[in-house]
């Protein structure tokens, strides 16, 4: 094989090599701790060992509550703005090449995201706790 | 140059170098994570008039590894009717993209192996020997974002998987609060690559060479906010203090990580100390010149900038981790709602103006900030 | 050594992607989808275009994953109920059809008309020089600006669309 520094030899880069060697590393650890702790340690099995915690009460009811809705919006919040986030990325390494036109269509494009954070805050989709929506609609009465 | 024996390419001695690198690397950050928890307790105890852990060896000494020890003799519990797969997988992957972020960081310059030069970086390595480039990867802050928005699963997983309200609760307050933080830090990042124009961390840390006027931090104004906000949000990400909601003892005994128990919860453990630890690095790397020292050219004899540049890297890398320790003994815990407030009514609009700012600036001082505005 | 590495990524995804439909519980098939992203991901690497592989596992795994477990969890379906419904699997058998037959024409056509190997106007030595990520940036702002700007409008939409489906459940 050729060892010319502009071109690649291979596909697959060669910093790419330590770094999945230390991901090994990473892993034959935790593999090692997890053996170990599972040789050395106690096993006594219990029904009242295994019941999931509730400070010394005996669980009550499924602990699969249903999300409240904040956290979906959150989430789809999170997408939008981290889509966002990756066209600034491409811009942000290119602005040199891209110069004052650059700058202001991604103003542009920003400010329409922040219009939209404009808009979600004042209709309440950044209002946390169940008690928030109460405490607004309790001052507008007074 | 010599080249010896070839293997796919590459020199055997750049393999040796390799595995020796990855070996001393791995073998550090285990013994500050190991360390920074005895230095948090004895620090903290100070801080509040109390001595720490003193009994295990001189000072303490050896308090992480009888932590350590204890925690391998103690029964692991899996919950009934628990999502086993899921269970068992989660403190994985909370804990393996917190050990393999440090693996793009540049810890250093360059150092001469038998004639070989070598670059203080896991995933990089120098193609061109006679002039010493370094070539890493070309993404390298993404890769670490990228890693940070897995460490999401870790939590949501034992949050779900456990079959307990506590862990549910607190794997759900943690993953909504991972992704506001996650946002803001990812957007705080973008001035670096402003001042930049790259992706690659060994660039970024090129640029900032040069004496402390250099760094990031301190180019122009918008960059120290980015600077600020991003430190503080990674902070948020990683569940430290004062936004250690998820784990908050008073009322969620110990959120997603509560029917953990033996390795598995020192997994947990494990990994937020290693995130804390990749943060000051990252932070260091990207705002406070890496590994380069505050004046330059004070030494520079021989070998010395070789123990220069990883002690400087070390110096502010502990710097940071001690600021950390400082803020969790100082601030009290925030409520939810505040804590969400501040990430999407603050932070975020604060960092898209920061975007703008830095841009603008770059722009029309092509030159420097300060000397334009002095001059 | 990168056909063999090839060929473990790929099977990796295909083996994850099956799973996604294969797993009982729905937890499980949303990992093997994350799965199957960073061996797309992966795959993107040793194609020289690591800021597609970032955004990938950033956006793909790290995002839109999110959500679909938030989701998933909501639902609180442990375990799949035994009941199929017909339709999804006309559905599914159709769209299968499809793909298949496509990839068949794909495969079968004259060595004239081959999809892959095809040069377009950037290259590795590009890649390797100018950098992936600047390149992308300057297509998108030159080129491509006009989608660029309707993908903003496009984002919010998504943030009026998602308070507005939310406010109404409250």
């Amino acid at each position: 094989m050729s060892m010319n520094p502009a071109q690649p030899t291979t596909t697959l880069p060669p910093e790419l090599l330590p770094l999945a060697l230390y991901t090994m590393a990473a892993l034959l650890l935790i593999t090692v701790l997890l053996m170990a702790a599972w040789w050395l340690g106690a096993k006594k099995r219990g029904a009242v060992k295994e019941a999931p915690y509730e400070s010394g009460v005996a669980p009550t009811g499924s602990a699969r509550l249903a999300y409240p809705v904040p956290f979906y919006l959150v989430a789809i919040f999170f997408i939008v703005f981290d889509v966002e986030a990756a066209f600034i990325f491409t811009w942000a390494v290119a602005w040199d090449a891209l110069g004052m036109a650059g700058l202001i269509h991604i103003s542009f494009f920003i400010v329409v995201l922040m219009l939209g954070l404009v808009w979600l805050w004042r209709k309440g989709g950044l209002e946390w706790g169940p008690s928030a929506e109460g405490r607004r609609s309790a001052y507008k009465k007074s | 140059m010599e080249n010896g024996m070839i293997f796919l390419g590459l020199p055997v001695a750049y393999y040796i170098a390799m595995i020796a690198k990855v070996l001393v690397v791995f073998v550090c950050v285990l013994l500050t994570v190991a360390y920074a928890t005895w230095a948090e307790r004895k620090l903290i105890g100070h801080m509040q008039v109390r001595i720490g852990p003193k009994r295990v060896g001189p000072f303490g000494l050896l308090q992480p590894i009888a932590d350590g020890l204890k925690l391998f003799f103690k029964e692991e519990i899996v919950p009934a009717q628990a999502s086993t797969f899921a269970f068992l997988l989660a403190p994985l992957i909370a804990l393996i993209p917190a050990f393999i972020a440090f693996a793009v960081i540049p810890f250093g310059g360059t150092i001469e192996v038998g004639g070989y030069k070598l670059p203080l970086q896991i995933a990089g390595y120098i193609a061109d020997q006679p002039s010493g480039k370094v070539i890493d990867l070309n993404v390298g802050v993404l890769y670490i974002l990228a890693l940070a928005s897995l460490g999401v699963y870790g939590i949501v997983l034992a949050g779900w998987s456990s079959n307990s309200k506590y862990s549910l609760l607190g794997g759900l307050r943690a993953s909504a609060q991972i992704v506001s933080y996650e946002l803001a830090a990812g957007l705080a990042i973008v001035s670096v690559f402003l001042m930049s124009g790259s992706l690659s961390l060994q660039q970024i840390v090129a640029d900032q060479a040069g004496g402390v006027a250099n760094w990031y931090f301190i180019r122009q104004p918008f960059a120290f906010v980015a600077f600020i906000v991003y430190f503080i949000c990674s902070l948020a990400e990683i569940n430290r203090t004062p936004f250690d909601l998820p784990e908050a003892e008073t009322e969620l005994v110990s959120g997603f990580g509560t029917e953990y128990s033996s390795m598995k919860y020192a997994m947990f453990f494990m990994a937020e100390y290693a995130n804390m630890i990749t943060v000051c690095a990252v932070t260091v790397t990207l705002f406070l010149g890496g590994w380069h020292e505050p004046i330059p050219q004070v030494v520079s004899i021989g070998g010395w900038e070789f123990y220069l540049s990883w002690a400087n890297f070390v110096i502010k890398v502990y710097f940071l981790i001690f600021v950390c320790m400082w803020i969790r003994a100082t601030y009290p815990r925030y409520r939810y709602d505040q804590l969400m407030a501040l990430g999407w009514k603050f932070f975020l609009p604060l960092t898209l103006l920061c975007v703008v700012g830095t841009g603008a600036v770059v722009y029309f001082f092509p030159n420097g900030f300060w000397g334009a505005l002095f001059s | 050594m990168d056909s063999i590495f090839f060929y473990i990524v790929a099977a990796t995804a295909v083996i994850s992607g099956i799973l996604v439909v294969g797993c009982k519980n729905p937890i499980n098939s949303a990992l093997s989808l994350i799965m199957t992203f960073f061996s797309l991901a992966t795959l993107y690497v040793m194609l020289d275009a690591p800021f597609m592989a970032a955004i990938q596992v950033i956006v793909y795994a790290g995002a839109i994953m999110v959500l679909i477990v938030f989701v998933i969890m909501l639902l609180n379906i442990r375990i799949e109920s035994g009941k199929r419904y017909m339709h999804t699997r006309v559905m599914g058998a159709i769209l299968g059809a499809v793909v298949l037959i496509e990839t068949l024409y794909v495969i079968m056509r004259p060595a004239s008309q081959n999809l892959t190997g095809g040069k377009g106007p950037v290259d590795a030595a590009m890649v390797l020089n100018v950098g992936h990520t600047e390149l992308i940036g300057r297509a998108l702002f030159t080129d491509y600006l006009l989608p660029f700007e309707i993908t903003s409008i496009l984002l919010l939409v998504a943030i009026v669309g998602a308070v507005l489906l939310a406010k109404r459940k409250v």
